[in-house]
């Protein structure tokens, strides 16, 4: 794969600025970064956060709906309050934070001389730095979806917002970013957006949503729009901006099932606001800068089992590696990155894995409705955590594990939908018995299967 | 109130601009009169920034006269006033024999029109200069003179490189109204604006697609403006920067182009097609058409990562597809600069030149100024600054230091040179032209917040009055909190 | 005789991520109002029951929202009602809750507004926020 090597990082001169040497540099101080950083302390290793914004606590900063914490707290928490316990749990230990800056790469892009250090430079208002340690964990989240890579025609007027931006004004800014608003896409972002909104005196037209269904969770649904009466209108999409400065409407039209826009269905809704809910892609530049291998399903690194990367001493977790409704398995990710990458870095590079065999290696590959798989490589026999996320909904479908064409698994039948990340546990002896059949590849299926 | 110049020159984008810079060379008082708030928001704008080399236009067309002129200047040009320029060299790629037999027509056209070092090349030296140029390619002609630009850039340049030599330069003032006394008199025309009326005694019109209205005001030659719609895509950047590829022109257009753009990024450029005058609105067909085109000349590029699309009018004189540069045979002592359609970016340099050229002839006092600088210093480019030079940066403020774009690497005070540079930004996409605060994948969704937070600072007014682009494109309301 | 009208509503429980899905059998009088809720069906655990109800009478949410900030170093200061309010209350409370300033530090947990439109909930900060 091509190696994209930032212009910020290319030249050699690197003996003035300062180092600093750690046993695991977490970059990102969201949800991920501090639930990984807090687990490799744990672990006894020596930490450090890089983060580029001001305070520790990233997007949840601005989420202060509530919804979170009920797995990892078992209470309900808003975002805000989440991300606090966590950064009071980081205040609390002797992890080095470097808040305000910004990691501009990681290693060279030359072979270092200490192939087993990784090199990770920031910038900040008091200069340039660079943090070695021998694991580093990618923890940097995640980016909006964009009115270009969906390609709605129209004009370009002021106006339009990815959801985002729009939380990001109203709830940190104290700025109201428009009066009438009409939301595309359903997924939580847009559905929570849709409520504060209207809390906040902006009128919301509707949700509009390309798919059959609506792609948030049920609940964001039920409290978000049904609570405010605001319509949701599936199987519909905006096919143009309307205003030269401003937005002045959209139009909006149903799709046909191949989700083409029908001519003969445009609607013209007036609007001084267009909030854009369409997507989450993992913020990988900086990986793939450092030679991370990318899957294209899901726009993260493909990872093993313990979460590392195809670079050695590199691991991910969170929204930068694969795209989570819920901050909680965030958290549970995150502190198996954290603690895999601390034994890692005191393992002195060995094998992080107790029962790792040199003879297990297996990618997964996902097939059926399932979007992706995740790790996509194995390479321990031990219980192994999957996880997927399907491509549409379906009330009963069920997992299915092969190997060499054979059935080695078959989870029980059930509903899934495409708004949940699913997690599954793939049994020790499973893996056993795909490398018995001498399968290089075990394949993640998830079928439907017609009520009895 | 009307204030007294030499020249005005009507219009700021890159011809009017390029124009300007040529002129501000000699003794003269000159203004630059603008209808939008910035430079470059009209034609310049929906624009792919190649500087095509010139074996297009039909020989003895004024465009065959200044396009292959214009990119030979781009060298000079480039070094003076310090904007980025690159000499890739470019291929048409060909098809089948009836393809080949067009390569050799621009071929020939080219040698008339001075263009260097054409030649019609194999599958093999194909591959070798572009290797992700299509392997359907039997022949394509070779042009090394072929590079690109940012015309945003290269209009900002020399905008700001007339203004440190005396140029005025005024904003959001659209003409409109022309009056026009006695051929001797010194302030020979009188512009009304909104702001306040401008008085010269030669006027320069360089309006792109307002050309028509300003030579009608003036009682100049009548013509017509034709609206020919372009949509552009940008993608993201990619590892290797493409060599500008063309597909055998048309008789309209030069077809789907696909390539690369100086910050990295890759263009495909661009429809054409005859639409309402003003329509910038991007077409689901055309953007289809684009991504298609691309395809046959790239079967490898990834055209799901569009980081924009966007569109714009190409002003083009109905009746003729040619530009048309040179004194108003019915009211001398105007100067037209009209139609400059495509390639009118490449033709730029040249067009300024031809412009001094005429005006000399038509007896214009044209001396040198001793203070005359040429140089224009570019802004720093934090993203582009080796490591030391950052840390230089960052010692002299912090504020080089404090990131606000993350995918352009673009600090605060990048963006705040850019708002106090003169001319210098005046709303969101005036800063994101100038420095890429806002260009990258995200599209400024983390950074225009901040954008906002720093252009109300710096232009000491409140975020609710902070423009995306022009009047009306306000981004937000007042607050929603602390307030009854 | 009675005008009183049985019918069968289909909600999600919001009580944990499993959102089961609720069948509900209610009775309505003629003004609308719940006399009872005869069955709930659909709920994994006795939650979903309780949730069934409550929300048939009077939905209760916690309210979540921004309070202007003095002195500090966010402008914002992210608060939510410490346990559910009726939802019928959320407008009111917003317009009640839209001149408020508090002045930095402030620390999670700290009380913003005492018993709420006379809820008995307080309205609390959800986030710590230091001086500028």
């Amino acid at each position: 794969m091509a190696k994209f090597k930032s212009s910020a990082i290319d030249c050699g001169v690197v003996e003035a600025v300062q180092t600093q040497a750690f046993d695991v540099v977490v970059i990102g101080g969201g949800p991920a970064g501090m639930a990984a950083a807090l687990a490799a302390h744990k672990a006894g290793a020596r930490v450090a956060i890089v983060e580029r914004e001001q305070h520790l606590g990233g997007i949840l900063r601005q989420c202060i709906h509530p919804g979170f914490g009920l797995s990892h707290f078992k209470q309900e928490l808003t975002g805000p309050e989440y991300a606090q316990r966590f950064i009071d749990q980081v205040h609390a230990t002797d992890i080095a934070l470097f808040l305000n800056s910004m990691v501009i790469g990681i290693d060279s892009g030359e072979p270092a001389e200490d192939t087993a250090v990784h090199t990770v430079t920031l910038m900040s208002p008091t200069g340039m730095l660079q943090l070695t340690g021998r694991a580093v964990v990618l923890a940097m989240g995640c980016r909006e979806r964009t009115r270009s890579e969906i390609k709605i025609p129209g004009s370009r007027p002021a106006g339009m917002f990815t959801a985002g931006l729009a939380q990001r004004y109203i709830n940190i800014e104290n700025l109201k970013p428009g009066s009438r608003a009409v939301i595309l896409g359903s997924g939580d972002i847009g559905l929570i957006m849709a409520r504060r909104c209207t809390l906040e005196g902006i009128s919301v037209e509707g949700v509009y949503e390309l798919m059959p269904y609506a792609n948030g969770l049920r609940r964001n649904v039920k409290n978000c729009l049904d609570d405010f009466g605001i319509p949701l209108h599936l199987s519909t999409t905006v096919t143009r901006v309307i205003g030269h400065d401003r937005v002045e409407a959209v139009e909006v039209s149903q799709v046909d099932e191949r989700l083409a826009s029908i001519a003969g269905t445009e609607r013209i809704v007036p609007c001084d606001t267009l909030l854009l809910s369409v997507g989450l892609i993992p913020e990988n530049e900086l990986s793939v800068a450092a030679g991370v291998e990318l899957d294209p399903r899901t726009r993260g690194a493909v990872v093993d089992q313990s979460l590392q990367t195809g670079v050695p001493g590199i691991f991910a977790c969170g929204n930068v590696l694969h795209v989570h409704d819920l901050a909680d398995n965030v958290t549970t990710e995150s502190e198996r990155a954290g603690a895999a990458a601390a034994a890692y870095a005191l393992g002195g590079g060995a094998e992080t894995n107790a029962v790792a065999d040199t003879s297990c290696e297996l990618t997964v590959s996902p097939a059926g409705i399932a979007g992706y798989a995740l790790p996509g490589r194995i390479t321990a026999v031990a219980l192994t955590k999957l996880n997927f996320r399907v491509r549409r909904p379906v009330d009963t479908a069920r997992v299915r594990i092969l190997a060499n064409g054979e059935e080695v698994f078959a989870g029980k039948v059930r509903a899934f939908k495409p708004s949940v990340m699913e997690s599954f546990p793939l049994p020790a002896k499973v893996i056993q018995r795909a490398l018995d059949l001498g399968a290089s590849e075990i394949v993640l299926s998830v079928d439907p299967v017609e009520e009895a | 109130m009307a204030e007294t110049f030499d020249i005005a020159i009507v219009g700021a984008g890159i011809t009017g601009c390029a124009i300007a810079r040529q002129l501000a060379r000699y003794d003269l008082s000159i203004c630059v009169v603008e209808a939008a708030n910035d430079i470059a928001l009209g034609a310049s704008k929906a624009n792919g920034g190649l500087v095509h080399a010139g074996y297009d236009p039909a020989p003895g067309t004024v465009k065959a006269q200044v396009n292959a002129r214009g990119c030979e200047l781009y060298g000079t040009w480039a070094q003076e006033l310090g904007f980025l320029f690159r000499r890739t060299g470019s291929m048409v790629l060909g098809f089948n024999d009836e393809d080949r037999a067009h390569l050799e027509q621009l071929r020939s056209n080219g040698l008339v029109n001075g263009v260097p070092e054409l030649s019609i090349v194999g599958p093999d030296r194909i591959h070798e200069l572009e290797p992700r140029a299509s392997a359907d390619a039997t022949c394509a002609l070779w042009c090394p003179s072929t590079g690109f630009v940012d015309p945003f850039e290269v209009a900002i340049a020399a905008l700001e490189n007339a203004v440190a030599n005396g140029v005025t330069f005024m904003r959001s003032a659209p003409v409109e109204a022309i009056e026009v006394a006695g051929s001797g008199d010194d302030a020979r025309f009188t512009l009304a604006t909104p702001a306040s009326n401008v008085r010269c005694r030669y006027l320069i019109n360089a309006a792109g697609n307002g050309a028509a209205d300003i030579s009608h005001m003036a009682g100049a030659e009548e013509f017509q403006m034709v609206w020919r719609q372009g949509n552009i895509v940008v993608l993201e950047k990619e590892p290797r920067t493409l060599m500008p590829l063309y597909p055998v022109p048309t008789p309209v257009s030069k077809g789907v182009i696909v390539t690369g753009t100086v910050h990295g990024n890759t263009v495909i450029t661009a429809t054409a097609a005859v639409r309402e005058p003003g329509d910038t609105q991007t077409y689901a067909a055309d953007v289809n058409a684009l991504l298609t085109g691309a395809h046959k000349l790239v079967p490898d590029l990834d055209t799901r990562r569009v980081v924009r699309a966007f569109a714009g009018g190409r002003p083009v004189i109905q009746g003729t597809n040619d530009f048309f540069i040179g004194q108003s045979a019915v009211v001398p002592g105007l100067f037209q600069a009209a139609g400059i359609q495509s390639p009118g970016v490449a033709s730029a340099p040249a067009i300024a030149e031809r412009m001094e050229l005429v005006m000399r002839e038509a007896g214009v006092a044209l001396r040198e100024r001793a203070d005359w600088n040429p140089i224009r210093h570019a802004p720093d480019d934090f993203d582009r600054t080796p490591l030391a030079r950052k840390e230089e940066l960052i010692e002299s403020d912090p504020a080089w230091g404090q990131i606000v774009c993350r995918c352009e690497t673009v600090p605060e005070a990048e963006i705040v040179a850019a708002i106090r540079r003169r001319p210098g930004a005046v709303s969101v996409e005036g800063v994101k032209r100038r420095c890429r605060a806002g260009m990258g994948r995200c599209q400024s969704g983390f950074c225009q917040s901040r954008v906002v937070a720093i252009l109300a600072r710096e232009l000491g007014c409140d975020p609710s009055e902070v423009l995306l682009e022009d009047t009306g494109s306000w981004l937000v309301e007042g607050p929603l909190k602390g307030v009854r | 005789m009675s005008t009183n009208v049985t019918e069968t509503l289909q909600f999600n429980c919001t009580t944990c991520p499993s959102e089961c899905l609720l069948t509900v059998e209610v009775e309505h009088d003629a003004n609308g109002t719940v006399v009872e809720v005869r069955s709930v069906t659909g709920n994994n655990c006795p939650r979903g029951d309780t949730f069934a109800h409550q929300e048939l009478t009077c939905p209760m949410r916690v309210l979540t929202t921004t309070v202007a900030v003095s002195g500090g170093d966010e402008a914002l200061l992210p608060v939510r009602t410490a346990e559910a309010i009726p939802l019928e209350l959320h407008a009111q409370a917003m317009n009640l809750i839209r001149g408020l300033v508090v002045n930095a530090p402030i620390r999670m947990g700290d009380v913003v507004l005492e018993d709420l439109l006379d809820t008995n909930i307080d309205l609390v900060a959800s986030m710590d926020i230091d001086p500028a």
